[in-house]
């Protein structure tokens, strides 16, 4: 089958556009090529597709024309476009757009070799043709390139250096062949070291560095071969400009505490629009002192650096480089003579840095909510999975819907400006869906077992997972499907008008008795086991409650006798079925299992 | 080659190209195009001029004055309404002419999205060795008017080019630039500041219910002024500020228009 090439030449283009096309791309190749495995590439100044296996029906220069219409129209790419060329084995695809007809030709380096045509013979030569010519069109390859010879630079200097993957992708996004460039520059004394990175950063350029005072070394890439001793003088320019720069930032901060920040937060309006920025400090205060309790962190650490926590929003540094905030107020908390437990919570370390990170992750979630974006906003699914994650992998007991109780009337002022109101119930539905997502996703337990965590426990994420494992791991074993059948019979009992109380001095036979006995077993062996999050016991005690249930269903007719002792009975059988439903909501998993009388299995448990 | 040197070989260049040089502008706020290029691309006739001017860009106060971020800056503006003339290349073969030698150095066309730029219009700043020496925009939209043929603006800074060719200290700051600096930060009072840009606004207004578009214009761009030396005080939004420059912008470009037509 020939193989099918479309090379889209460009100006540069903003990294936002470049995205949308190449998302475009993809999907042209699914949707018009039918091709599962095609490739996309890109550099700053080219889009390229290469798909091994295409329909022949979509390869026709009308379609294909009508298809890159849109796509260039659709991700404002028009103004952009220099050049094309399609190829479907040897034969040229006259595909269209903006001015450009498509040719068998591309371009090599602008630069370096002068935009020289090059002839492409066929699709699988397409990557080799563009490297001989100083192109490398694979955004992998050429961020790999950069990481490795980061890494080396590293090694050499024996500094660990940890680079952000958006910091790769900038830079080796912005290159079409990278020349590493390696230079020094003076960090000044006082100057921390990652207010220095975060300046060389802006400048796509590499700090490679463990202390301030010294000269320190930086790494860069060019765009195309150069003579690294020609351009060396001027990158250390220009990192010695940022360095400045940035230093002259830091003393303005320094000009006075960062307490006195704070104030300065009354004007500074919150990024979701919600209050201003000194509003969401006065609820991250109340937030996280209820929480630092329930994890054993100092009340009194975590007030002062909640206090402290979004000051930095309002020093320069962070205004000028947003990725410091954090860093950036530990910083300077140290600096003014914090005691180092504030200092650490306010990097997010200890159990007081837990208890902040929590509380300013909850606020942006209820923020963003309240600002009216739904659960499937990216926003909010980022949010509330990164809180979930952090009260899982911290094995934290907290239901987030009682801390929201707890404070809502610092929301309530916020939820009647914005015109929103409901928080709470749109946070529910939230958490649940985003831990439903979790289970399913991470943890592997089925969609049907999701949905028996009980609704009044997904608002805690760690409970409502070790919920779900325990299920999981339960409902394996061949009891399980019994412990169901006995539920079924039990729940089949009840009426909606069933209430919840009885009188053990009704009772009439043994069953009933038996029944009444493991049930006050059963509520206080619960109760503990409930309470060390330990499913697996409790769920292991109802199946202990399941023998008695059966001896009862078999042996009670509870439709017989006076009306009194008729309720009697189906109090003790809805209080029974109330146990039941502390552990799990084993309606949900009813519904599935083909083994429980009357019911079809659909997805299995 | 010191800055002025530099100036004259690219006027030069530039005249050869078919751009000639005329009266240098005093200043210009950032991000604005002096008056005789605004209406010039606007204008029937295809427009080609060189001009000289001071730059002042307050947004780099917080950092203090920098020979490589100059406060102050001055620069060279080349505005072309050619065609398909492409004014990147003409851009390599500029800097060949001051003699930098583009096989041995890192120049690069680095795409930026301006604030409330128009989708249709882009813009690239230019590096060599990562030093910001310029930039190019290409324009097909000014102040909402649709032009009838694209503006092409090279700008060049002169300063930061000479460093670039290994003629300047980066290291110095200008008295001129760190007294800026100083007023936007410590000095400048945001009330009077605020009322004297909504004086120059009402001024720029009231020479538009003339039909006075050159002077309405001046006002607009002391507006840019303003607004950006109030940012440097104000930590709130500025996007109510630039809608309302916007707007003013756009009333000079329709009054000019109005007027050709008349």
């Amino acid at each position: 089958m020939p193989e099918f090439l479309l090379e889209i030449e460009t100006d540069e283009v903003p990294s936002a556009l470049r995205q949308r096309a190449v998302s475009g791309l993809s999907r042209m190749a699914q949707e018009n090529l039918h091709c599962q495995g095609a490739r996309v590439l890109h550099s700053p100044r080219r889009l390229a597709l290469i798909a091994s296996d295409p329909s022949q029906d979509g390869v026709n220069a009308a379609d294909l024309t009508t298809e890159l219409r849109e796509l260039a129209a659709s991700s404002s790419l028009i103004p952009y476009v220099r050049h094309l060329a399609c190829l479907y084995g040897d034969q040229v695809i006259a595909v269209r757009s903006a001015n450009a007809v498509a040719s068998g030709t591309s371009h090599a380096h602008w630069r370096t070799h002068g935009e020289e045509e090059i002839e492409l013979a066929s699709a699988a030569s397409y990557e080799r043709a563009l490297a001989e010519k100083g192109v490398i069109v694979d955004q992998g390859l050429r961020l790999r390139m950069v990481r490795e010879a980061i890494d080396a630079a590293s090694r050499d200097a024996g500094i660990d250096v940890d680079v952000e993957d958006d910091l790769l992708a900038a830079i080796s996004g912005g290159v079409e062949y990278p020349q590493q460039i390696a230079g020094r520059v003076n960090i000044p004394i006082d100057l921390p070291i990652p207010f220095a990175s975060a300046a060389l950063r802006a400048e796509e350029l590499v700090l490679i560095a463990r202390e301030s005072g010294v000269p320190a070394t930086f790494v860069g890439f060019s765009d195309g071969k150069v003579d690294p001793d020609a351009v060396r003088a001027n990158y250390e320019r220009v990192a010695g400009s940022a360095i400045r720069r940035c230093h002259g930032l830091f003393s303005r901060d320094r000009a006075a505490p960062l307490a006195d920040s704070v104030r300065k937060l009354r004007d500074l309006m919150d990024e979701q629009g919600l209050g201003s920025v000194w509003e969401k400090t006065e609820r991250l205060r109340t937030l996280s002192g209820l929480i630092a309790p329930i994890i054993g962190a100092n009340q009194g650490v975590v007030d002062r650096a909640a206090f402290l926590s979004q000051a930095d929003r309002a020093t320069w540094i962070v205004r000028k480089f947003p990725s410091l905030h954090g860093s950036a107020g530990a910083n300077y908390a140290a600096l003014d003579g914090e005691e180092e437990g504030i200092c650490h919570a306010l990097e997010g370390r200890g159990k007081e840095g837990t208890a902040l990170a929590i509380a300013e992750k909850f606020d942006d979630l209820c923020s963003v909510l309240l600002e009216g974006k739904d659960g499937r906003d990216p926003a909010v699914v980022d949010l509330a999975d990164d809180l979930i994650e952090k009260l899982t992998s911290a094995r934290i007991d907290l239901d987030l819907l009682s801390l929201l109780r707890a404070v809502s009337e610092q929301y309530r002022l916020l939820a009647s400006s914005m015109g929103s109101d409901d928080l709470e119930g749109r946070v529910a539905e939230c958490l649940s869906e985003r831990l439903a997502q979790r289970l399913v996703n991470e943890l592997g337990v089925t969609s049907a077992i999701a949905a028996a965590v009980p609704r009044e426990v997904r608002g805690n994420p760690y409970r409502g997972s070790a919920c779900a494992v325990a299920l999981k791991k339960m409902s394996e074993g061949e009891r399980f499907s019994l412990l169901l059948g006995s539920y079924g019979r039990m729940t089949a009992l009840l009426t909606a008008r069933s209430d919840h109380h009885f009188d053990p001095a009704l009772f009439q036979g043994d069953a009933e008795r038996s029944l009444w006995r493991e049930y006050l077993k059963a509520e206080g062996k619960l109760d503990t086991y409930l309470e060390e999050i330990d499913y697996e016991l409790a769920i292991g005690q109802l199946f202990q409650l399941a023998e008695a249930i059966d001896r009862y269903v078999k042996d009670v007719d509870p439709k017989s006798g006076s009306s009194e002792v008729k309720r009697n009975r189906l109090g003790l059988v809805a209080c029974v079925v109330g146990q039941f439903a502390r552990v799990c909501d084993l309606d949900a998993l009813l519904a599935v299992d083909e083994r429980s009388p009357g019911k079809k299995r659909r997805d299995g448990i | 080659m010191g800055h002025q040197e530099i100036a004259l070989r690219l006027q030069e260049f530039w005249e050869g190209e078919g751009c000639p040089t005329i009266p240098a502008r005093g200043w210009l706020p950032v991000g604005g195009l002096s008056p005789e290029g605004f209406f010039g691309v606007l204008s029937d006739e295809p427009f080609s001029a060189c001009q000289e001017m001071s730059v002042v860009d307050l947004w780099l106060s917080p950092y203090g004055d920098d020979l490589l971020h100059p406060i102050i800056d001055r620069r060279l503006q080349v505005t072309s309404q050619a065609g398909s003339y492409d004014h990147r290349k003409r851009f390599l073969e500029s800097l060949r002419a001051l003699g930098l030698d583009v096989l041995v150095h890192d120049v690069r066309f680095v795409p930026r999205s301006e604030d409330r730029m128009p989708s249709e219009n882009v813009c690239w700043k230019v590096l060599v060795d990562r030093i910001e020496i310029g930039s190019l925009k290409r324009l097909r939209n000014l102040g909402g008017i649709a032009l009838r043929e694209e503006a092409q603006v090279v700008e060049y800074s002169l300063p930061r080019l000479a460093i670039s060719l290994e003629e300047g200290d980066a290291g110095s700051s200008s008295d001129r630039g760190e007294q800026c600096a100083t007023y936007a930060l410590h000095c400048a009072e945001p009330e009077r500041i605020g009322s004297l840009f909504e004086l120059s606004a009402a001024e720029c207004e009231g020479s538009l219910s003339c039909g006075l578009y050159r002077p309405a214009y001046e006002h607009a761009l002391h507006c840019i002024h303003l607004a950006s030396l109030l940012s440097q005080r104000e930590q709130t939004s500025v996007w109510e500020r630039g809608a309302r420059i916007e707007a003013l912008i756009s009333g000079c470009a329709k009054a000019y228009l109005e007027a050709a037509d008349a």
